[in-house]
């Protein structure tokens, strides 16, 4: 007697969970799980592949789940790497709200959990990476005072347009910025938010220019509020580099294409690669018992050196 | 054997006249268990194939997972034997999530999850309207209320996540009761209350009645905008219900919660049996469906296949499941023709 439907159907859903044959031997090495925000976005690639590339150095299985962009899936997917006996836990959240359950679950199973980048959520996480956004500030002023020295006709101010409130690590670009702008003798005749965005960023920078002509560069907290603010620039029959020097924050594509075709003075990547290898160091160091050298001790925060991108480091001409 | 699946059949009494001849009726053997079956056999292969599946922890997993799809699930196959569906479950379980998870943090928990199942209701109820009263098909009454209650989900939100671990309150999506998370356990009761109100009742009669030939059903003096209008409330209670729980699991809620939420429910009932076209259902495959979408992205992470891969394993999937009901009747079609003609 036949039955074609149910074996048909059955063989085909098995096909589909053919991997499911290919088993792992359970081997006595340590096991790293990371969990990854959205493997759609470079910035997250590039993350993963220091994460995996270090894993692999330090002689680690390395396990990856990807939380595919959403909150519900974040907690599924890493409940998964915790239920198959990982020895540490390497999140970048994508919703830090959600932590909660993770590393609760992680706990109570003596997983150190290290956060990369975006945010604790305040939870219970042993330490969390992110770029070093002061330091990037910081670098920012240098760079705009290094430029502005060899401009006769440069006056000594400068603005800064910062990320939305909310964002409290994004906000540190602009106070190191601010900060370190002033003490090398510059005034920062304004310091107005643009939300993160482009076209923001291009509206503040308009009223930036019409209240302030003379204005000599503009520091913004992420790149494509630097584009937007450097297209306000252009559209006022400047360059936003010869005449206001303008640097971004992120080593967005956009922001790096700008900079190549001269529209743009430079930016501040972020090292998401770097990232990921550090956070290997200290799950590696968690598992061995070590304490760890925090940053900022209070909030467990470990950071990651950022680099200047301008021109020449582009293959442009430089300046 | 055939009186038995008769006793468990949730076909209208029409169409089991019709499927009485046969001696042992394998179309009604499929839909009553093949989902379930095939579910087995998965579990089975997955716990050779696979190390670490057929660990307590993962299972425990696996069934807590099952049951955010699954309970929305149970009213989604109430409203696809009425031969209607509802896109608007993922908006609705965002909005009725983000208020569970406020309402805990401020009044507790038996309050956070009657203002969800509240929610949810609510919405349920808009819907019916627009698809009873204005007479807007389903399609585009419930893809317009996705928009609106997914944009009014980001006003209310401000676009900011709640967030709440009281412990009475996370017990809820994250605990156990005797092995068996607590999520799940209210799933199976929710399948129960949905087979009782489909089978014992009066709306569930006019249900079927609707699915099957709405016409008819009219002629015979069922309540058509009645009945309509109680489906969709249907939905959207169990949905609220199923969002409180998921807030409870994530110890929070804001927009966006969870991406194609709504084809994953619709995907569930029909991979479980329910015919898309109405009148027929199997709320035993809807439970079963559930889990298996549930061990399908557990034995993916855990052989480590890639995230892209995921995607196009959790498509063929899909597309299996909106094919499978076509496929059947082709294969039954070709069989009967085979077979010598009986009197």
């Amino acid at each position: 007697m036949k039955q074609p439907p149910k074996l048909l159907t059955a063989l085909l859903l098995i096909c589909a969970l053919q991997p499911a044959f290919s088993g792992h031997a359970a081997p006595a090495k340590k096991k790293i799980g990371f969990s990854v925000y959205d493997m759609q976005y470079g910035f997250f690639q590039d993350m993963e592949k220091g994460t995996k590339e270090a894993s692999e150095a330090a002689g680690y299985d390395y396990v990856l789940v990807d939380q595919k962009s959403s909150e519900s899936t974040m907690v599924s997917a890493t409940q998964d790497l915790i239920d198959q006996g990982i020895n540490a836990l390497i999140i970048s959240p994508f919703k830090p709200d959600a932590l909660g359950p993770i590393v609760d679950a992680a706990k109570a199973k003596k997983i150190p959990v290290v956060v990369d980048d975006i945010g604790g959520g305040g939870t219970d996480y042993d330490v969390i990476v992110i770029s070093d956004n002061d330091k990037g500030g910081v670098i920012a002023a240098d760079q705009i005072a290094a430029v502005l020295k060899d401009r006769p006709s440069a006056t000594k101010k400068v603005a800064s347009i910062s990320c939305e409130p909310s964002a409290v690590y994004a906000a540190r670009r602009n106070a190191g910025f601010e900060k370190r702008i002033k003490e090398l003798g510059y005034t920062v005749v304004a310091s107005l938010s643009a939300n993160s965005k482009q076209e923001e960023g291009y509206k503040v920078a308009k009223d930036i220019l019409s209240a302030h002509a003379d204005v000599a560069a503009i520091f913004c907290g992420n790149d494509p509020m630097a584009v937007g603010a450097a297209q306000a620039v252009a559209d006022s029959g400047k360059s936003g580099v010869k005449d206001v020097y303008v640097v971004g924050f992120n080593g967005d594509e956009i922001a790096l294409q700008a900079i190549k075709a001269g529209q743009m003075g430079a930016t501040i990547q972020q090292v998401p690669e770097e990232m990921g290898k550090m956070t290997v160091q200290l799950a590696t160091k968690l598992m061995d018992g070590e304490k760890l050298q925090y940053d900022n001790a209070e909030k467990r925060e470990i950071y990651v050196p950022v680099k200047l991108i301008t021109a020449a480091d582009l293959g442009g001409s430089k300046k | 054997m055939s009186d038995t699946l008769q006793i468990l059949s949730m076909s209208s009494p029409q169409h089991d006249q019709d499927r009485r001849r046969a001696a042992i009726d394998w179309d009604l053997l499929w839909e009553k268990f093949g989902i379930a079956t095939l579910l087995f056999l998965v579990w089975i292969v997955a716990a050779v194939g696979t190390p670490r599946f057929a660990n307590l922890d993962n299972l425990s997993s696996v069934l807590r997972q099952s049951a955010f799809v699954g309970i929305s699930a149970v009213g989604m196959t109430v409203a696809i034997i009425a031969g209607t569906f509802d896109l608007s479950v993922g908006s609705a379980q965002a909005l009725s999530a983000w208020t569970a998870v406020l309402v805990a943090a401020h009044y507790g928990v038996v309050p956070a999850f009657i203002a969800a199942v509240l929610v949810g209701g609510t919405i349920g109820l808009l819907n019916g309207s627009l698809v009873v009263l204005l007479r807007i098909p389903a399609f585009i009454a419930t893809l317009g209320t996705m928009f609106l209650i997914g944009g009014l989900t980001f006003i209310f939100t401000n676009g900011q996540t709640a967030r709440f671990n009281g412990k009475d309150f996370v017990w809820w999506g994250n605990g156990q009761l005797g092995g068996i998370p607590v999520p799940f356990l209210i799933f199976l009761l929710c399948a129960l209350v949905g087979v009782v109100v489909l089978h014992r009742t009066p709306f569930g009669r006019y249900v079927f009645a609707v699915g099957s030939n709405i016409r008819a059903a009219h002629v015979a003096g069922v309540p058509i905008g009645r009945t309509v209008l109680c489906v969709f409330l249907t939905v959207g209670l169990f949905t609220g219900l199923g969002a409180a729980l998921l807030g409870s699991r994530l110890y929070s809620a804001g927009p966006g919660l969870e991406p194609g939420f709504e084809l994953n429910v619709i995907a569930t009932v029909v991979l479980g049996g329910t015919r898309l076209a109405g009148g027929r259902g199997s709320m035993l495959g809807t439970i079963a469906a559930a889990i298996l979408f549930a061990t399908l992205a557990n034995i993916l992470n855990l052989n480590h296949v890639d995230a892209f891969v995921q995607r196009v394993a959790v498509g063929l999937v899909l597309l299996l499941a909106l094919s499978v009901e076509g496929i059947r009747q082709r294969l039954f079609e070709r069989w009967n023709r085979r077979k010598p003609p009986t009197n």
